[in-house]
């Protein structure tokens, strides 16, 4: 092979320079050279490894991963592997918990994590909500179920009173009236469940500690059945059990939410909230529920249904 | 007897290869939706459809596999977006023979909606909007929309791609976004739904009308023409009509000839 000549080669590493500045000057590579550690709560049930597949396909980052399922990584390994990182992608409440306790400084971006508002504060932190906006939820109710005007709730005020206030005030701006019912311990259920029920066309199953033991979901459902009233709910494993509708958040949306929150953290952008709600909803509807229920389907928006259930 | 005996055999032979003639396929992809209920509509196409013979429906999530498919095969007809037929013309021979319906009409407009403090595009500068259409169908949309802007300030804007359009314009009220893209049917649904969210809105830019989903053909195949009569047919029935609300339509019905000229018109503008 015929060497350069020297000014072919100076021309060349010149040319080569520019075009590295160049590249460098561009903040989307900037973007994709920085490190991301993703931690996960348990990457091997699907809950949290669909999160972190969705990221992983969508971002242009330089990813590093943590699986806190893994027994044989320890404490000083997981903080190094943090220490390393531009920023952090906590999936899940424990994962969110381990790096606050760790006092690592670096900013993090969280999801998957129930109830974030009970988790300790943490500085430079950010996340997408796991639960949709009580309002969301109320609009589809109303478009596929244009006839619903009572739906009831039962909830205990230590965990959702914010969420319950925030839902009866959009209630009425959809038609659509909230019967609650109040209890701290699972065993003030029975009591009051067919006296709502009959109060109400329709039950919204929300996610709260005081009616969240199996026993607790069977008596609901079994008594919903019984007395022919339709259960949403906000979780796919509802549907066995006979919800009508399930109404979640999409995952692949979250994802999308996260990369743009990183995105502004490394880019030093004002952030209007720190936590966001996730802007996507995943809809599945029971047919075979539906088929024993006396609340009308508007067959028109089943557009906006993700996954029929037969 | 022999005779009898031989219309018995060829009649079974003739049934025995029916059963294994490969299916006819109807092939769908829409850049406009995300709503991705792919098995659901799989599963329920294909139930309605198995009742007219041996023909299935493919729906597709990616674009490329979708136009290696169409490129590749003759075997079926394919249900697209218009803004899609006018790149895929530009390379295939296509023919498009039907339009969808969607509250009364063939056509539609898409609108870029904020609540009423952002007033200007430049108020959206480096923010983000929710669209259900694909990131570049929704780029592409919001250029023809705001023509007059610079590209650098449609750039800055981010994407966040939702499942449905009634995602699309929540967010703005939760502030998961500053705007949304969604068609003026869904604008229209909102007001229905949740009129005091509606209220709220301000139209920021709205896009040219342009035609629903189109059913395009490749060449003339006898199947192709008995899976348009299926098509055209399916709004007569409430079990077709339940397939395409799946889809957000009403029906379909053949392109005129002014609208086949308007459509490659629009084709050739892009």
């Amino acid at each position: 092979m015929k060497p350069y000549s020297l000014p072919t080669c100076v021309l060349r590493s010149f040319l080569s320079l520019v075009l590295i500045l160049t590249s460098l000057w561009t903040s989307e590579v900037i973007a994709d050279n920085r490190n991301v550690v993703i931690i996960n709560s348990n990457s091997n049930i699907p809950k949290y490894q669909r999160p972190q597949q969705a990221f992983e396909k969508e971002q242009s980052y330089h990813v590093n991963t943590i699986n806190l399922a893994d027994k044989q990584l320890n404490t000083k390994q997981i903080k190094y592997s943090l220490q390393q990182s531009d920023i952090i992608y906590a999936i899940g409440a424990n994962a969110y918990q381990l790096v606050t306790e760790m006092t690592v400084d670096k900013p993090m971006v969280f999801s998957t994590a129930i109830n974030w508002k009970r988790l300790p504060e943490r500085a430079n932190t950010y996340g997408v909500s796991n639960e949709l906006p009580a309002g969301r939820q109320l609009m589809m109710y109303r478009y596929l179920f244009p006839d619903l005007k009572k739906i009831g709730i039962i909830y205990s005020p230590q965990m959702n009173k914010e969420w319950l206030e925030e839902a009866i005030d959009t209630s009425k701006d959809v038609g659509i009236e909230i019967i609650s019912e109040a209890i701290e311990e699972s065993d003030e259920l029975e009591p009051i469940l067919e006296s709502l029920l009959g109060k109400v066309d329709a039950l919204w199953l929300i996610s709260d500690s005081a009616i969240a033991s199996k026993n607790t979901i069977l008596k609901i459902f079994n008594t919903s059945k019984k007395m022919q009233k339709p259960v949403f709910a906000y979780h796919e494993v509802f549907v066995g059990l006979g919800a009508l509708l399930v109404i979640s958040a999409d995952i692949p949306t979250i994802s999308q939410q996260v990369i743009s929150l990183m995105d502004d953290v490394l880019k030093n952008k004002t952030i209007d909230k720190a936590v966001v709600f996730p802007a996507g909803s995943h809809v599945i509807l029971n047919m075979k529920a539906l088929k024993q229920s006396p609340l009308r389907l508007n067959e028109t928006a089943l557009d906006s249904v993700n996954k029929i259930v037969e | 007897m022999l005779g009898l005996i031989l219309t018995f055999c060829c009649a079974n032979l003739f049934a025995e290869a029916d059963k294994y003639t490969p299916p006819y396929k109807i092939y769908f992809y829409n850049p406009e939706s995300n709503i991705n209920n792919f098995h659901s509509l799989k599963v329920k196409f294909d139930s309605y459809l198995s009742q007219f013979g041996a023909f299935e429906f493919q729906p597709f999530d990616k674009k490329e596999t979708f136009e290696k498919m169409l490129q590749e095969t003759d075997d079926g007809i394919f249900l697209l977006s218009s803004w899609h037929y006018q790149f895929l013309i530009k390379n295939n021979s296509l023919k498009p023979v039907l339009v969808a319906i969607a509250n009364g009409k063939i056509t539609q407009r898409k609108t870029l909606s904020s609540t009423s403090d952002l007033q200007r595009l430049e108020d959206l500068r480096g923010k983000s909007i929710t669209t259900a259409g694909s990131k570049q169908y929704s780029k592409n949309r919001l250029r023809e929309i705001f023509s007059d802007y610079p590209q650098e300030l449609l750039d800055s804007i981010k994407l966040v791609r939702v499942p449905t359009d009634m995602d699309a314009l929540s967010s703005i009220k939760y502030g998961m976004s500053a705007a949304a893209l969604s068609s003026e049917a869904s604008l229209k649904k909102l007001n229905g739904i949740y009129p005091k969210l509606y209220a709220q809105l301000r139209t920021l830019g709205t896009s040219k009308q342009k035609f629903l989903a189109l059913v395009v053909i490749k060449g003339h195949h006898e199947k192709a023409q008995q899976l348009l009569n299926i098509l055209q047919k399916m709004s007569q029935t409430v079990d077709g009509r339940n397939k395409l609300h799946m889809l957000g339509l009403e029906g379909w019905r053949m392109l005129t000839e002014p609208e086949l000229k308007l459509l490659n018109v629009q084709a050739g503008g892009e």
